[in-house]
C-alpha cells in the first residue's frame, strides 16, 4: 500500500516513517506542507492509495487538504486518515465532511496505529477488487461502483454532508463512551426502497437516494449534521446533542420535497420514494454500551410499525 | 529561574526514532519561544506571537511523548490547552499570557534540562 504522510513537524513525518515501516508499510512518501502534498500527488507516477494527513497545519490545512484530494477523481474513495492531537478534537467534524474515512491522535500510539492502518489496507484491498472486477468485465471504476447490493452501505455521491457509513462510526468510536453524550442520531428510512430497487437500474437507485439524501440535509436546516447511507434503504443522521429539529416536521418536508420530482419517477415507472423519520436518540455519558449503538438504534426507530396479527386457529371442522 | 528537572529515564537516542531530531530541534524552539515572549511582552504583535506559541507546543506536544520525553509533552500540551482556551473565551491577550506564562517556563524548564541531559 503506497502512503503519503503529511505533517509540517518533520520530528512526526520521522516517528510515523519509523511506526509505519515496523508495521510493514515501506512505500512512504512524506510531505511537509500541503502544497508539497498536492504537488507530489500531481507529479506521483503511481498513484496513492492511502494519505495520513495532519490537521493542523499551517497555510493550507489538513481539512482543506482532505477536501483538495478527494475532488480528485482518481482519490474519491481513496482513504483518507487525519492525524490529530487532542486539543485539534474541534476539526474533526469538519474533516470528517471534508471526506476523512477515518482519524487518529497525537501523540502516536503503535496499536492505534495498526488498527487505523489495518482498517484503511481493508478498504484499499476492497478498492483493488473493484478495479480487477470492472477490468474483467469491461466496465470503467465508476460504473462497476454502481453494481450496488441492496444491504449494501456506501457513499452517496454528489451530498456535501454525505459520509461513508464506516467512516461515521470511526467517528463514534474514536470519540468514545464520554464524548459521545453531546451527539444525537436520527434514523431515515426509505420505506420503498426495496420496490425501487428492485425495477430500477443501479445508477437510477443511487440517484434516488442522493434525492433523498438532499431532502434530508434540506430539512434538517443545520449544516451540523454527518449524514451516512447505511443499506436496506436506512440513512442515519448525526447531529449535535442540542438540535431543535422537530423529526415529525422533518418526515413531512422530506416527502413534501420528494414529491417534486414525481413526474421524473413517474417517467421512469417508478413509484416515489416515501420515507419515516425515527426518534432523535440521544448519546448517553452513563451508558456503557458501544457509542455506535445510538446509530443502530436511531435505524431501528425508523422503521414503519409493523402490526402483528396473531394467527387465526383453523377450528377443527 | 530553572526549576529542577523532571525525573525522567533518557532513553539511548539511537534506540527511539524521531529522538536525535527532536533534540536537534530544541535549540531552534526555545530560541522561538524567548522570540514570541519578547513579542508577547512588547505589545503590539502579541496576539499573533501568543498564537505562535500554541502552534510551536502543539508541534511539540505531537511527538514529545513518543520521542521519550513525556513531561515535555504533558507540559507542551497543557500550555497549548490554556491558550486555546483563553482564546476561545475571548479573554484578552495579556489575561491569556497571564495564565499561560507560568506554564510557557515549565516547558522552557524542561526544554532546557532535555539539553543539559
Amino acid at each position: 500500500m503506497r502512503i503519503l504522510a503529511v505533517d509540517d513537524d518533520t520530528v512526526f513525518l520521522e516517528l510515523i516513517l519509523s511506526a509505519l515501516r515496523s508495521l510493514g508499510y515501506d512505500d512512504v512518501v512524506t510531505a511537509n506542507s500541503a502544497e508539497q502534498a498536492l504537488e507530489k500527488i500531481e507529479l506521483a507516477k503511481l498513484p496513492f492509495d492511502c494519505f495520513l494527513l495532519d490537521i493542523q497545519m499551517p497555510g493550507v490545512s489538513g481539512v482543506e487538504l482532505c477536501a483538495r484530494v478527494r475532488r480528485l477523481e482518481l482519490y474519491r474513495r481513496t482513504p483518507v486518515v487525519m492525524v490529530t492531537a487532542m486539543s485539534g478534537r474541534p476539526f474533526v467534524d469538519s474533516a470528517f465532511a471534508a471526506g476523512a474515512t477515518d482519524y487518529l491522535t497525537k501523540p502516536l500510539d503503535r496499536l492505534e496505529l495498526k488498527a487505523r492502518m489495518g482498517m484503511a489496507a481493508r478498504l484499499h484491498e476492497e478498492r483493488e477488487r473493484l478495479v480487477t472486477y470492472a477490468r474483467q468485465i469491461g466496465l470503467s471504476v465508476g460504473a462497476a461502483e454502481m453494481q450496488v447490493e441492496f444491504d449494501a452501505a456506501f457513499l452517496i455521491p454528489g451530498v456535501d454532508r454525505a459520509i461513508e457509513y464506516m467512516a461515521l462510526e470511526n467517528y463514534l468510536l474514536t470519540l468514545g463512551r464520554k464524548s459521545v453524550h453531546a451527539y444525537a442520531s436520527f434514523g431515515v428510512h426509505v420505506t420503498n426502497a426495496a420496490t425501487i430497487y428492485a425495477r430500477a437500474d443501479a445508477p437510477t437507485f443511487v440517484a434516488m437516494l442522493s434525492d433523498v439524501a438532499l431532502a434530508i440535509c434540506d430539512g434538517v436546516k443545520t449544516v451540523q449534521v454527518l449524514l451516512a447511507y447505511a443499506g436496506n434503504g436506512n440513512f442515519v443522521g448525526l447531529t449535535s446533542r442540542t438540535n431543535s429539529t422537530d423529526l415529525e416536521e422533518l418526515e413531512r418536508s422530506i416527502n413534501f420535497a420528494l414529491s417534486d420530482f414525481e413526474d421524473i419517477y413517474q417517467a421512469d415507472k417508478l413509484p416515489l420514494p416515501e420515507v419515516t423519520v425515527g426518534e432523535l436518540i440521544r448519546g448517553s455519558v452513563f451508558s456503557l454500551s458501544r457509542p455506535t449503538k445510538i446509530l443502530d438504534q436511531a435505524i431501528r426507530s425508523a422503521q414503519p410499525v409493523t402490526i402483528i396479527r396473531p394467527k387465526m386457529k383453523l377450528l377443527a371442522g | 529561574m530553572h526549576n529542577q528537572c523532571s525525573d525522567w529515564p533518557t532513553p539511548p537516542a539511537a534506540a527511539v526514532p524521531g529522538q536525535a531530531r527532536f533534540r536537534e530541534l530544541l535549540v531552534p524552539r526555545v530560541l522561538a519561544f524567548e522570540s514570541f515572549r519578547k513579542a508577547i511582552e512588547a505589545g503590539p504583535g502579541a496576539d499573533a506571537a501568543l498564537r505562535d506559541v500554541a502552534a510551536l507546543a502543539h508541534k511539540i506536544a505531537g511527538a514529545a511523548e513518543v520521542v521519550g520525553y513525556p513531561n515535555a509533552g504533558e507540559f507542551s500540551a497543557a500550555l497549548e490547552t490554556s491558550i486555546l482556551r483563553g482564546f476561545a473565551a475571548g479573554a484578552t491577550v495579556a489575561g491569556i499570557w497571564r495564565e499561560a506564562a507560568p506554564l510557557f517556563e515549565r516547558l522552557l524548564d524542561e526544554m532546557e534540562c532535555i539539553l543539559d541531559a
